[in-house]
């Protein structure tokens, strides 16, 4: 008998982890195989959260776009194939669209690195920018709170500074990230926990 | 030092305790609290790090001008994908073992049971040799009285 797999929960007590359904856009999947103009609505939820991970990545605005279109065109191309597998029996390995799309989007931003990589620019200049964006209240201190933490995020070594983003940006679980990164729940769990070691020795030197 | 139960060692436990505290931190940032969780005993540095984090790392969102092209380009494609999806003429074959490509759409309409050969014209030409040997069984006079009888049931459904 198929059984709901949970996984977060939207507005928990304190102390319990949050459960949300891993197949909750099994509905919005269903519709667009059916019929690909149904795919605005996968589209209209989800293009803010890869357009945000590949402005973290990236650092710019029209590479973040392009890696942003990209990602949806090769899911709305490839939509077809998708299986949602979200069952609590598929454990870790669970498939959510969300998932399927990062996974997308994750190597779009990596193909657009390798580029960037190529072309170097000022990844300095393009902290301060975001910083400015974020600035909406002009408060000197904040800018300078989101600088260092954006700096102390950019010397992450890869997963690590990936899967910081999907958890704190994205708000994803630990294994939704896992179902991107191809790690284990546990490997996840370790590697966020690395990386915040590294961020808190970085936010404390900035800090002297 | 973290007392690691059997099978786990203390990066585990670490980073397992970790975990609960940061989940229950952005459950509480998506509540609109501030605080996170008193219960769960997280490295105090962690703590703040998580805190911090959780605070500075905001979700940027894409102009309204690029989600909106964004959205017409993949309208656009959405619908080329159904027209080639939908309207590519597959091989059939018609009661009177006449073979001809039809739009699914037509099938129908051409007849009221059809019998569908070939999927897309790509594949065409593999379906080519099934499509003559069909047509060739559907024209042949029946060699006995069972298949006889079989298809004055098939013609009796089609009509």
């Amino acid at each position: 008998m198929a059984r709901p797999a949970f996984r977060r929960m939207d507005r928990p007590e304190e102390g319990v982890p949050r459960q949300v359904p891993l197949n909750r856009d099994r509905a919005l999947v269903d519709a667009a195989q059916a019929d690909p103009a149904q795919f605005d609505a996968l589209y209209r939820k989800y293009v803010a959260q890869v357009y945000s991970y590949a402005y973290y990545e990236l650092r710019d605005h029209h590479e973040a776009e392009d890696a942003t279109e990209r990602t949806f065109m090769a899911a709305l191309a490839g939509l077809r194939r998708f299986e949602e597998r979200a069952t609590p029996i598929d454990g870790r390995g669970a498939s959510t669209f969300r998932v399927w799309l990062f996974q997308i989007a994750r190597n779009a931003v990596a193909e657009r690195r390798r580029r960037l990589r190529r072309r170097p620019e000022s990844r300095l200049e393009a902290a301060e920018t975001i910083a400015a964006t974020a600035d909406v209240e002009g408060e000197a201190a904040r800018r300078d709170d989101v600088v260092a933490a954006m700096r102390a995020i950019d010397r992450l070594p890869g997963d690590r500074r990936r899967a910081v983003i999907l958890r704190f940006v994205e708000e994803m679980s630990t294994t939704e990230i896992a179902g991107i990164l191809g790690r284990s729940d546990g490997a996840v769990r370790v590697l966020i926990h690395r990386a915040l070691r590294s961020v808190a020795r970085d936010l404390g030197d900035s800090r002297r | 030092m973290t007392w690691a139960p059997a099978g786990r060692d203390s990066h585990d436990v670490d980073a397992l305790v970790t975990d609960r505290y940061l989940e229950t931190l952005l459950a509480a940032h998506a509540r609109g609290a501030d605080a996170g969780p008193a219960r769960i005993e997280a490295d105090p540095i962690l703590r703040g790090t998580m805190a911090r984090l959780a605070r500075d790392l905001t979700r940027f969102h894409p102009s309204f001008r690029f989600e909106e092209a964004l959205a017409d380009r993949l309208a656009a494609a959405a619908e080329r994908m159904r027209i080639t999806t939908d309207d590519v003429p597959s091989l059939t074959i018609l009661p009177d073992g006449a073979v001809r490509f039809l739009p699914p759409g037509d099938l129908r309409s051409a007849m009221g049971r059809p019998l569908w050969i070939g999927g897309a014209l790509t594949s065409a030409a593999l379906s080519l040799a099934g499509a003559a040997y069909l047509a060739w069984r559907f024209r042949r006079p029946p060699s006995s009285a069972m298949a006889r009888a079989v298809r004055a049931v098939a013609r009796a459904r089609l009509s």
